[in-house]
């Protein structure tokens, strides 16, 4: 097993001679592997197409419960229902439109209903589950460890959420996620250099599509670049090669995300008297005719006052933590606590009053282990100089870090970050995952399937324990109390 | 597989700027929800069930017509924060308090003072 968690690729490239990663060139040009390993193993599609449709099948009932907006679905399915009646968001905002553009796609199909501003979280769930499966046969080429991906995402309460409201988290783990795989499948293939230039085009543009939902996808950025540059780095004996392929990959990282978040404005450029920007600009002066200049300044203006409003921003919702506590989930975000009506007959319940609550929350023994997996993850990586692994750590990192410290001036040279919400984790949940996936198939002998067998038994209880707090069946108000306690 | 992950992205993204089909969403439409979502944290804040006089669409719809026409930048949530925060006080009689309206984050509300 530790074989195939070692880096083949990377340590003995397929058809070259054996090159640790960030060693010199190899001696001879990389001979390209044969075209049919492109493919994933046909199991590994049963695998993926299993988890999305369990995916599916967990999450699709309920989905229209309640039939109110539940807590940020005040902000961004209004917004969406404003995009699609206007094409922009009338109302002040503080995250780029792209995902509040693919709500408006839910809306205007099904209408402003609660199908209709849920869909579209919904299918980027189902994507969510399928591509962490995807990255995990990528990246391991084994079926446990795939398995084992999938089934964390599946029965995580941050995705299962996130994946069942219009909030932005969910969408922009779609994206992320979906840049992981294509990131991992380069990592498969590091040799086939013309794989690895698509793969580079579809990485950078699903993560430009992801910061065009909200920025906290930025710190992958770099991260993928920094991937794809060593296998760029690597892929050519000679140096002047290597250099032009260096510098042609960073572009292409780099410069891409940056057009396609350009792209998501363009809408607001079009439609700019109806929203909130065109509204700000027009309202002192007696002509409000803005010409593409006034458009354009004023759009990039809206950036730096985003960026303000970030900054200085101070939450004072009870439920805004910060992210170190994410780690145990011991302050889980109460998206929705509703007490049933009494005309309602499914809501009765025998020992105390009934309430309907939605608590953003995942099981937390999985979460304090899949940390202590990132912790080996680290080290390993180190030992093994293994770029597969790096990813997975560096990944989470990107995602979680910023969260818990951030930089500054000082003595000590960072400080705590602004508290977030529980289900800003939900792009960090497939690294977790692949994380735990790695740190169990490591583990040899027999120990092995013991230990597998235990962990699913805890992911099968902690989900069904957990269920009806995810999906807001009605439970008595004293149902776990202790253990799901938000915002104590 | 990466093609596939392109044509899937690029599809929804094209989809989702194309928006001439379905259903038209109206403001009616939106109304009504903005009033069962008030109807349902003032259950939450275990008050009594306001009356068609006190919680009703005219409201919501008259509000936002407000806000649009004041030519200033408003919140998403002002038109929903101002007419469900008044119901709340109409039913107590208090003013209603600056926490937020029964698990609505303040992330992207509270640091500005909007109309």
């Amino acid at each position: 097993m530790s074989d195939v968690m070692d880096d083949p690729s990377v340590l003995e490239p397929v058809g070259g001679a054996t090159t640790p990663l960030g060693s010199g060139p190899t001696s001879e040009p990389p001979t390209l592997p044969p075209r049919a390993g492109r493919r994933l193993a046909r199991p590994m599609w049963w695998i993926a197409a299993g988890a999305g449709v369990a995916a599916l099948a967990t999450r699709l009932p309920l989905l229209t419960h309640p039939r109110v907006l539940v807590f940020d679905e005040v902000f961004y399915a209004t917004q969406g229902w404003e995009i699609s009646r206007t094409g922009v968001e009338q109302g002040l905002t503080v995250h780029p439109p792209l995902a509040k553009w693919l709500l408006a796609l839910g809306i205007k199909v099904f209408g402003f209903t609660p199908l209709g501003w849920r869909i579209v979280p919904l299918l980027a769930g189902v994507l969510v589950v399928v591509a962490t499966v995807i990255a995990a046969a990528r990246l391991f080429d084994q079926r446990g460890a795939t398995v084992l991906a999938g089934a964390v995402v599946l029965t995580d309460g941050i995705a299962f959420t996130t994946g069942r409201l219009a909030l932005l988290d969910g969408i922009v783990a779609a994206f992320t996620t979906s840049a992981l795989a294509v990131v991992a499948t380069t990592l498969s293939r590091p040799l086939d250099v013309p794989l690895r230039r698509r793969c580079e085009v579809a990485a950078a543009l699903l993560l430009g599509a992801a910061v065009a939902c909200k920025w906290s996808a930025m710190p992958l950025v770099p991260v993928a670049a920094l991937v794809i540059g060593v296998l760029a780095w690597r892929a050519f004996p000679d140096r002047r090669m290597r250099r032009l392929e260096l510098l042609r990959s960073l572009a292409t990282v780099l410069i891409l995300p940056v057009s396609v978040y350009g792209l998501a404005y363009v809408p607001t450029i079009i439609n700019f008297d109806e929203s909130a920007i065109g509204r700000d600009w027009c309202s002192p002066s007696v002509d409000c005719t803005a010409g593409l200049p006034t458009r354009l300044r004023e759009t990039v203006a809206n950036q730096r006052s985003m960026w303000r409003f970030h900054e200085s921003l101070v939450p004072m919702n009870r439920y805004a933590k910060n992210a170190s506590s994410w780690v145990f989930q011991t302050e889980p975000v109460g998206l929705l606590s509703s007490p049933c009506p009494s005309a309602d007959p499914t809501c009765s319940s025998d020992d105390s009053p009934s309430v309907r609550r939605i608590i953003g929350m995942s099981n937390p023994a999985v979460w304090a282990l899949a940390t202590i997996a990132l912790g080996f993850l680290l080290l390993s990586s180190l030992s093994r100089q293994s770029l597969r692994r790096a990813l997975i750590w560096m990944w989470a990192a990107a995602l979680w870090l910023p969260w818990i410290v951030r930089p500054r001036l000082g003595w000590l040279p960072f400080e705590s970050a602004r508290p977030g919400y529980t289900f800003y984790a939900a792009p960090l949940v497939p690294a977790l995952a692949l994380a735990l996936a790695v740190a169990w198939g490591d583990i040899r002998g027999r120990k092995r399937y013991i230990i597998g067998a235990a962990f699913a038994a805890l992911l099968v209880v902690g989900f069904a324990v957990l269920y009806p707090v995810w999906t807001g069946l009605p439970t008595s108000s004293s149902y776990l109390n202790g253990l799901v306690s938000p915002g104590r | 597989m990466c093609s596939v992950l392109l044509a899937v992205t690029l599809t929804a993204a094209a989809g989702g700027l194309a928006t001439g089909c379905g259903p038209k969403s109206s403001d009616d439409q939106w109304a009504a929800v903005m009033v069962d979502t008030c109807r349902s944290i003032v259950a939450r804040a275990r008050l009594r069930n306001p009356t068609p006089e006190e919680l009703n669409a005219r409201r919501f719809l008259d509000e936002r017509r407000r806000l649009l026409a004041s030519g200033r930048t408003f919140n998403t949530v002002s038109a929903f924060r101002n007419v469900c925060g008044a119901v709340r006080d109409e039913i107590t009689g208090k003013s209603t308090p600056k926490t937020t309206l029964g698990g609505i984050s303040d992330d992207p509300a509270v640091a500005r003072t909007l109309p």
